[in-house]
């Protein structure tokens, strides 16, 4: 790690500034910065709130090279949607222990944020959400894919979604034999 | 040449365009998948395995959702039932079965309810024929999922006298209790649906009340 030993004193003050302000700035692997309510992005994000707590959140744009900027402002939309609605008790329980807790429907201004997402962009936030340890909306974003599978036969599903069936002949006849009871559907 | 398609194409995705789409789905990790396998009905979610050799393993390493009571079509057979709890390694997270499934057997229900595949239930329904004359007993094997339910109904069952102190749910959020006896004794119609989530944080007991010779539920 490289360490401007000339900016000690302004990087102390710069900490305490970054302490003060109730945003933060998230900088996307394309180099955009979005500003994000940091009590909204510690209550939803367990790794930016470990960066807070540690410190680590930089003022010019904290870097989350693994993030692309369409998926990161759907990430700050979503957390600062978050602090502006009344969280309902049923989030709050499920923030407190959501490691143990069941999973909860996705509330309406949930489902519209995640139902108006292109394919493409559903997936690059299912991936930012796991990057950063946002349980809920990891929740809400499954329970769309979930949504978009349920009712389908696996040939629709493989066309939904572009999966490629890579099995042989018999492969597949092995596996529905082994599953008879769950292709019963009528 | 029937490949050529054009980009104007309305959106519902037709055969042949795999070549144009990328499968973004199956390169998202484990646990994610296993999340969404989890949230499909069971038969669904075990069909999964079947979409591409990626798929295969997943729904076994899922949280499982063995849900036998609500699934469309035929009955998931009892030896089924039996197979999914022996081969799955994943946490369990839903559980339900009727008597039409199990019939009488009390040894099986006692050994579905202590496979390891059970450990940190949340979510567990019994429901049986009402008009059955002898409800059958719940097994003592329930009393190790206390500690982990979140949603507990029961339809139709005796549980055994001697575990009526014992029946102590910390985290349940929703009970269903319906023509549900304990000690031999009835406890007549009995249902709290929905418990407030704001009352999540306090301890509800079930203590038996003498008036009806039933049970009820209170919050310590």
């Amino acid at each position: 790690m490289e360490v401007d030993k000339g900016k000690g004193e302004a990087e102390e003050t710069r900490k305490v500034a970054e302490a003060d302000r109730d945003t933060v700035t998230l900088k996307s692997s394309d180099g955009k910065l979005f500003e994000v309510s940091k009590e909204a992005a510690a209550r939803l994000s367990t790794v930016l709130a470990g960066m807070i707590a540690g410190g680590s959140i930089d003022d010019n744009g904290t870097d989350l090279k693994q993030i692309g900027s369409e998926a990161l402002e759907n990430v700050v939309d979503y957390c600062n949607k978050h602090a502006n609605s009344i969280p309902s008790a049923a989030l709050i329980s499920s923030s407190i222990s959501f490691n143990t807790a069941p999973f909860k429907e996705p509330e309406e201004w949930e489902r519209k944020f995640v139902d108006r997402l292109s394919h493409d962009a559903l997936f690059d936030l299912v991936e930012a959400a796991n990057f950063l340890g946002m349980e809920r909306l990891l929740d809400v974003t499954c329970h769309k894919i979930s949504e978009m599978m349920k009712g389908k036969s696996p040939d629709q599903i493989r066309e939904v979604f572009n999966i490629k069936n890579d099995y042989t002949k018999e492969e597949l006849e092995e596996i529905r034999q082994e599953l008879a009871w769950a292709f019963y559907d009528d | 040449m029937k490949g050529q398609q054009s980009d104007s194409e309305e959106p519902p995705p037709r055969r042949g365009r795999e070549a144009e789409g990328s499968d973004q789905i199956s390169l998202l990790p484990d646990e994610v998948l296993g999340s969404v396998i989890s949230l499909l009905p069971t038969k669904e979610g075990a069909r999964t395995q079947i979409l591409s050799s990626r798929w295969r393993p997943l729904w076994r390493s899922a949280p499982l959702n063995l849900d036998t009571l609500h699934t469309r079509g035929r009955s998931i057979p009892k030896a089924v039932v039996s197979r999914i709890l022996l081969e799955h390694w994943g946490v369990a997270c839903c559980f339900n079965f009727s008597r039409s499934i199990l019939g009488d057997d009390s040894d099986t229900l006692d050994g579905w309810l202590r496979s390891p595949a059970l450990d940190n239930l949340q979510e567990l329904e019994f429901s049986f024929d009402s008009l059955d004359s002898a409800s059958p007993l719940v097994p003592h094997s329930i009393l190790r999922f206390s500690s982990t339910l979140h949603v507990a109904k029961f339809n139709s069952c005796q549980f055994p006298e001697d575990t009526a102190h014992q029946l102590h749910f910390p985290n349940l959020e929703h009970l269903e209790l319906q023509t549900v006896t304990v000690g031999g004794w009835h406890t007549g119609y009995l249902t709290l649906a929905s418990v407030d989530h704001r009352t999540r944080t306090s301890r509800w007991r079930m203590v038996q009340e003498t008036q009806d010779r039933g049970f009820i539920l209170v919050r310590e």
